[in-house]
């Protein structure tokens, strides 16, 4: 088999599986544009109406801002408190530290109503039912795991003497990891990131315990749309997203091509 | 030069600081996680009365043994199936050109837009017997009938591998670029075949990144809960279901609270004896 | 001194703004502290202990729009200076639990079903009824009982396809049964009231024996169902199955089963005949804080007129008998609760259901998993 049939072979079978993972996409968008009130491909006609619906309505709106800003700032929690830790882990690398490790797994491992209960209780102590520190507080511990994960599989190319160079070198703690171990783990970091920030979007159980009235996120906004008649409206919202990803993504291609190579 | 051991030895006293940059995670993991969380399990033990009665389910009750291990079949499955499809897409991306990659990177993270809900119903559309997937099939004459591929558990299986194969891909991809390609290079100029190169080099070489994604892929899978009500035609029925169930809609949170107990216990038992069986640094890495 | 009120109603309007809710106590003290007022200052002023709000819990989105404009709306007529907010995040069984262990009870009224009520009303979760304010009299006898009392019908309908059999249609469960009469994918929810009865009546147990139900008999009915078909978990998706022409037959919530007929310009329609009848109620937990203003809205919400309402916003059945004649026969037609529609139908077993709901859910989940 030459070079080129067998990479081929691979990168064909690669884009069929993409294929697959964009294929929801594919029934989201004319969805989006259907002329009925129920979750459907359009009937008779493209109807912009629940476009006009999703734009003009300050409840989706106020939704997407509480999703967005939550997802936000649990995501920085979670990245920043999960990679120390994550890089703290490798680098003792003790019986203890393992066992450390492993516990940050757990919040992925236990359902969650189990959890809600439990978070529940404690923030009706705590008098946080409602109060939007507490759903970050929980969104937070809940994304640690991904975070740890990620980035312990990043840690596992660097190798341990790199550090001890850098420190034997004179670097302090804090420089080494900012010169040396943070800028090999980006790619760890980053799915990470993405996949604490998607956590928290779309969590729904824990928010529907502790949100109270106030905080009505997208998904909570989401499934009340659902339980009544399948509002296309969250068609909306999902084809608004990918646009959104692809706009980031085409915007950050275009700066780099205009970027000089060097 | 230095025996390792006497290198470790030296390094020592500055675990301190590497221990205190783990201490904000571990407290927030203790406080607002551990805690909350044992009050609750503890009525495992406590509810309806105290004793191990709960547990005994576990020896007793055919329809506990049964959602357990038809959710220990599908997530064991959906992990196969995703590190595989994964594994291929993340090694075509680290080879891909720059815009290719941006493109296949667009593809892989375009599911997490839309929310595991509106997926189920998309798939449902797609799926179902008079969704476009079986009018395509059978216009291309494939197929006479209408394929069964939602309502059961291949819907399930289905829905499941897509909401999970981001997360198989992203991990992988994060693994395989830090390899040095010139690892694979230099096997190839030794005269290995490119499928030796890959096999003996490059395969070892993402173990690690197996390993995490296909922790990462198992766990969550044993946590499904929406895809498999919404895809499964109310005839697949997995653990976090049956917990939900029994809290939501009965005052059995004893039982709730047991299986997800034990659920717990049995993923920190598979970590540990993972650990055992592979090198424990090699786990996370390290 | 003005200064000090100023800033007591910045807070108080903050308070109102976020409800009270949105930032914790420790930083309403905080912030009391920066403005300089000392906390129980705005905590204890009486224009806010008289603002106690009612809290109505429901299951949100055309619920909450349908319950302001029928029971709210004219309420807050009646009272102008009291205030009710609807919190339409479903008070499911475990939340009710929550609330009233913790102690710390913020809802008052929440919509629920009666069975429910008996089946938690015992365990001390909810408070009694208050009959001297609230009129037993105003709905069916079994519309009322000692923790719960009805406020709407709802019923699960034989619904099915209007053209798939040529000029037949099923009329019973029996048809439902018949899969060589009735080719075709069925669906019924996943959940033992009604499901159980249909199968028992499909087996041919006339209405009065039907309670206490046989679990086997019923269960190996559908045994025998599972292969044709879906069992729906959330009702939105099992009236999305009947419009999107994957299921053809079954059973289904008459409050879908209405906008499934007009989604699908009468290709589907459903019968009253064999369908099961259940009360709505609404229910209030053990702990409540609203005092009387919760009996006072109750009893509003029986109303004959605010009942008709109801039914025209949401479909939802008037538990008082007397809205019918506040209806036109077009709107009775829809209406499960108008008496030719209510005697074609069985009358769920609400005792029964408070007894053996955890089992027979379990059993029939257990029946149906593969």
């Amino acid at each position: 088999m030459n070079r080129h049939h067998a990479t081929g072979i691979v990168t064909a079978f690669a884009w069929m599986v993409l294929g697959f993972l964009a294929l929801p996409a594919f029934a989201v968008v004319p969805i989006s544009f259907t002329d009925t009130r129920y979750l459907s491909m359009p009937d008779e006609h493209f109807s912009l109406q629940h476009w006009r619906a999703f734009l003009s309505s300050s409840e989706w709106h106020n939704s997407i801002w509480q999703s967005l800003w939550i997802a936000t700032v649990s995501t920085l929690a979670a990245v920043v408190a999960g990679t120390l830790c994550a890089i703290g882990c490798w680098r003792v690398s003790s019986r203890w530290s393992e066992r450390v490790r492993t516990a940050m797994i757990l919040p992925m491992a236990v359902p969650t109503i189990v959890y809600a209960l439990g978070i529940y209780r404690l923030y009706v102590d705590l008098d946080l039912v409602g109060s939007a520190i507490g759903i970050v507080f929980a969104h937070t511990v809940t994304g640690l795991p991904y975070v740890v994960l990620t980035v312990s599989a990043s840690l596992a190319n660097i190798d341990p003497r790199l550090e001890q160079a850098a420190r034997g070198l004179g670097a302090s703690v804090g420089q080494t990891l900012r010169w040396v171990i943070v800028p090999n783990v980006v790619p760890g970091i980053l799915s990470g990131a993405i996949f604490a920030f998607i956590h928290s979007w779309d969590e729904l159980i824990v928010v529907i315990f502790i949100g109270g009235r106030a905080f009505f996120t997208l998904p909570r906004r989401m499934w009340d749309g659902i339980n009544d008649n399948l509002d296309p409206v969250i068609a909306v919202v999902a084809t608004g997203m990918i646009l959104f990803t692809l706009l980031v993504l085409s915007a950050e291609l275009a700066l780099r091509a205009r970027r000089p190579k060097s | 030069m230095p025996s390792q051991n006497d290198a470790r030895a030296g390094w020592r006293p500055r675990h301190g600081t590497y221990w205190l940059i783990i201490l904000p995670a571990l407290a927030m993991l203790v406080f607002l996680y551990l805690v909350p969380l044992a009050d609750v399990l503890v009525t495992s033990i406590t509810d309806p009365k105290p004793g191990l009665d709960n547990y005994l389910l576990l020896f007793t009750s055919t329809s506990v043994q049964k959602t357990l291990l038809t959710t220990l079949r599908i997530a064991a499955l959906t992990t196969f199936i995703a590190l595989l499809l994964g594994y291929v897409v993340a090694y075509a991306m680290r080879a891909a050109n720059s815009s290719q990659q941006r493109l296949m990177l667009f593809c892989v993270l375009l599911p997490f837009w839309i929310s595991v809900l509106v997926r189920s119903f998309a798939w449902i559309a797609l799926l179902s017997s008079r969704g476009p997937v079986n009018a395509g099939l059978m216009a291309w004459g494939l197929i006479d009938e209408p394929l069964p591929l939602v309502r059961n558990e291949t819907g399930v299986l289905i829905g499941m591998v897509h909401v999970m194969l981001p997360y198989a891909v992203l991990t992988l991809y994060a693994n395989m670029r830090g390899i040095d390609v010139r690892l694979v290079a230099a096997a190839r100029s030794l005269g290995a075949s490119r499928f030796q190169a890959f096999r003996m080099v490059f395969l070892p070489l993402t173990r690690p990144g197996l390993i995490g994604a296909g922790t990462l892929v198992f766990i969550l899978s044993l946590g499904f809960y929406v895809t498999p009500a919404l895809l499964g035609g109310g005839k697949v029925l997995m653990i976090a279901e049956y917990v939900a169930v029994q809290i939501n809609d009965t005052l059995r949170w004893g039982l709730g609270t047991m299986l997800a107990t034990t659920l717990m216990l049995s993923v920190l038992f598979a970590l540990w004896a993972l650990s055992r069986i592979i090198d424990v640094k090699r786990l996370f890495g390290a | 001194m003005s200064d000090v009120r100023d800033r007591q109603n910045d807070i108080e309007r903050f308070v109102h703004n976020t409800e009270g809710r949105i930032y914790s106590r420790r930083v309403f003290f905080g912030m009391c502290a920066a403005l300089g007022i000392a906390p129980a200052v705005a905590r204890l002023t009486p224009a806010m202990a008289d603002q106690k709000e009612l809290v109505l819990v429901n299951w949100g989105g055309d619920a909450v729009r349908g319950m302001k404009a029928s029971f709210v709306d004219p309420y807050l007529k009646k009272f102008p200076d009291r205030k009710v907010a609807i919190d339409g995040t479903g008070p499911s069984t475990s939340r009710i639990r929550l609330m009233v262990q913790s102690g710390k009870v913020t809802w008052d009224v929440m919509d629920r079903n009666l069975h429910t009520a008996l089946e938690i009303g015992p365990e001390g979760m909810l408070e009694k009824i208050d009959y001297s304010i609230v009129d037993r009299s105003k709905v069916r006898p079994e519309h009322a009982v000692e923790w719960g009392i009805g406020n709407y019908i709802y019923a699960m309908v034989l619904t099915y396809n209007t053209k798939k059999w040529g000029s037949e249609v099923p009329a019973s469960w029996k048809d439902v049964w018949d899969f060589k009469k009735f080719p075709g994918k069925r669906a019924f929810r996943r959940e033992p009231d009604a499901v159980l009865e249909a199968a028992l009546m499909a087996d041919g147990v006339p209405f009065d024996k039907i309670y206490p139900i046989d679990m086997k008999r019923a269960l190996d009915m559908h045994k025998k169902m599972k292969e044709h078909a879906i069992y729906y978990t959330v009702i939105a998706d099992g009236q999305n199955a009947f419009r999107n022409g994957e299921v053809h037959l079954g059973q289904l919530l008459n409050t879908r089963a209405w906008p499934l007929k007009q989604d699908t310009k009468g290709l589907y329609d459903w019968t009253w005949n064999e369908g099961v009848s259940w009360g709505a109620c609404w229910m209030v937990p053990k702990g409540a804080q609203g005092g009387k203003a919760i009996w006072d809205f109750i009893a509003m919400t029986q109303d004959p007129q605010a009942q008709a309402e109801l039914l025209k916003s949401n479909g939802y059945g008037p538990v008082n008998p007397e809205a019918f004649k506040f209806l036109d026969a077009d709107w009775n037609k829809v209406n499960p609760g108008a008496p030719e529609n209510y005697s074609k139908m069985l009358q769920g077993g609400i005792e029964w259901y408070a007894k053996n709901a955890t089992a027979a859910r379990q059993q029939l989940i257990d029946a149906l998993s593969s």
